[in-house]
């Protein structure tokens, strides 16, 4: 579950992310990638996704403060390791061996995975534009 | 006071503007930097827009109204672009730029290279491997799809600059990635799902997805339905590839 840090790591490095900027969108998948795993294995899978991408967001909203950088810089690549890819092949895979009721189980597991992490991500990014929001109006005050 | 020509400024928001959309920023940092480039030289009322594939900025300075509309084309994601730009606007709006310093720092950004041919086939490399430890395979599968990986990553580069629909490139790319693997997993003997599915992951649209939802949840709807479409049919192309190999095989 490690592996996931290579994983985003390689990412940051097709979508030209430098500098210590890669490390951190690295480090960030990384941390997601343990988050999925330590939930898949005590639970639901709909449930790690989701908590999963919640982590992700957040710590890249935290990372974007800190370093001074685009939030999407840190999100993008940290999230890909969680996109379904497994659950689309094994559906097709079943589409081809004619096992329809397989396929239409995996299809809707994966499904419901996508709109696990989707739901993560809209929940966090929700948040952060209503504290931006707050930020700017308690300026605004002082 | 006006010591510019204000037509210039309207090009070089709109510049940046385009840069940003095709690196692949959210459509609400590329309307909010429009915008701060724009008042920091003095311009009022500033409204820009921004879609995918459209940008329109108007602006009034010193009574009279300016505007601007350019077509955006997708380009190369490069977030490392969308970084240097960020700084030069908040820079531009700290200290006074002077208009042609601005402009020789923004083509600066735009003509800077990316990273080179072998070091992305390297990311892809890592890439892949990890994927396949994440997926639970062993050594010899990691192997199987960081080589698999990195050629893809090589050929989408080559066939980037193709003037062919992006939906067969990468119908085309996903057959090619299912054919090796099933040709890896028969000389290699390594697992043929764990081989794929790692090296499929470097083709699935990870932007075009975020940027969905995000430009949904901001409430620029246009822009989260464009990219929404677009990482549906990225992802249908490469289901479609990948189906078809494997359908070709079965008959064989």
């Amino acid at each position: 579950m490690f592996m996931s840090f290579f994983a985003a790591f390689g990412f940051g490095i097709i979508f030209n992310i430098k500098g210590k900027n890669l490390f951190f969108a690295g480090l960030n998948g990384m941390i997601g990638g343990i988050v999925y795993s330590l939930i898949k294995e005590n639970g639901n899978i709909f449930l790690a996704q989701f908590i999963a991408s919640l982590v992700i967001t957040l710590f890249s909203i935290i990372l974007a403060r800190l370093l001074k950088a685009p939030l999407t810089t840190f999100l993008i690549a940290a999230l890909i390791p969680l996109v379904p890819g497994g659950g689309m092949y094994h559906t097709m895979l079943s589409i081809v061996n004619k096992d329809l009721d397989t396929a239409l189980m995996t299809g809707l597991d994966t499904l419901g995975e996508a709109c696990a992490i989707v739901m993560g991500i809209t929940f966090m990014s929700g948040l952060e534009l209503a504290l931006n929001e707050w930020f700017k109006s308690r300026a605004h005050h002082l | 006071m006006k010591e510019f020509d204000p037509n210039r400024l309207a090009r070089l928001a709109t510049r940046a503007g385009i840069i940003l959309m095709r690196s692949g920023a959210e459509t609400y940092r590329v309307e909010e930097t429009m915008n701060y480039i724009l008042k920091s030289y003095g311009a009022s009322v500033c409204d820009s827009y921004a879609t995918p594939t459209l940008l329109i900025t108007s602006f009034s300075l010193d009574g009279e109204l300016y505007h601007n509309i350019k077509r955006v084309k997708m380009g190369d994601i490069d977030l490392d672009k969308i970084i240097k730009i960020n700084d030069l606007s908040r820079l531009a709006y700290k200290h006074d730029l002077s208009l042609e310093e601005f402009e020789k720092r923004l083509s600066d950004i735009e003509n800077e290279a990316s990273f080179s041919l072998p070091f992305k086939i390297f990311g892809a490399f890592i890439c892949a491997f990890g994927f396949a430890f994440f997926f639970k395979g062993d050594l010899k599968d990691a192997l199987c799809a960081a080589l698999i990986g990195s050629f893809i990553e090589f050929l989408l580069i080559k066939i980037s600059h193709l003037s062919f629909p992006n939906f067969f490139k990468y119908v085309f790319l996903s057959m090619i990635l299912t054919l090796f693997s099933i040709i890896m997993a028969l000389i290699f003997k390594c697992d043929r799902d764990i081989v794929t599915i790692s090296s499929l992951m470097l083709l699935v649209p990870g932007l075009a997805i975020t940027n969905a939802i995000r430009d949904s949840v901001s409430l620029d709807l246009v822009s989260g339905l464009v990219r929404a479409s677009e990482a549906i049919i990225n992802a249908a192309a490469i289901a479609l590839g990948s189906l078809l190999v494997m359908l070709m095989m079965r008959g064989l």
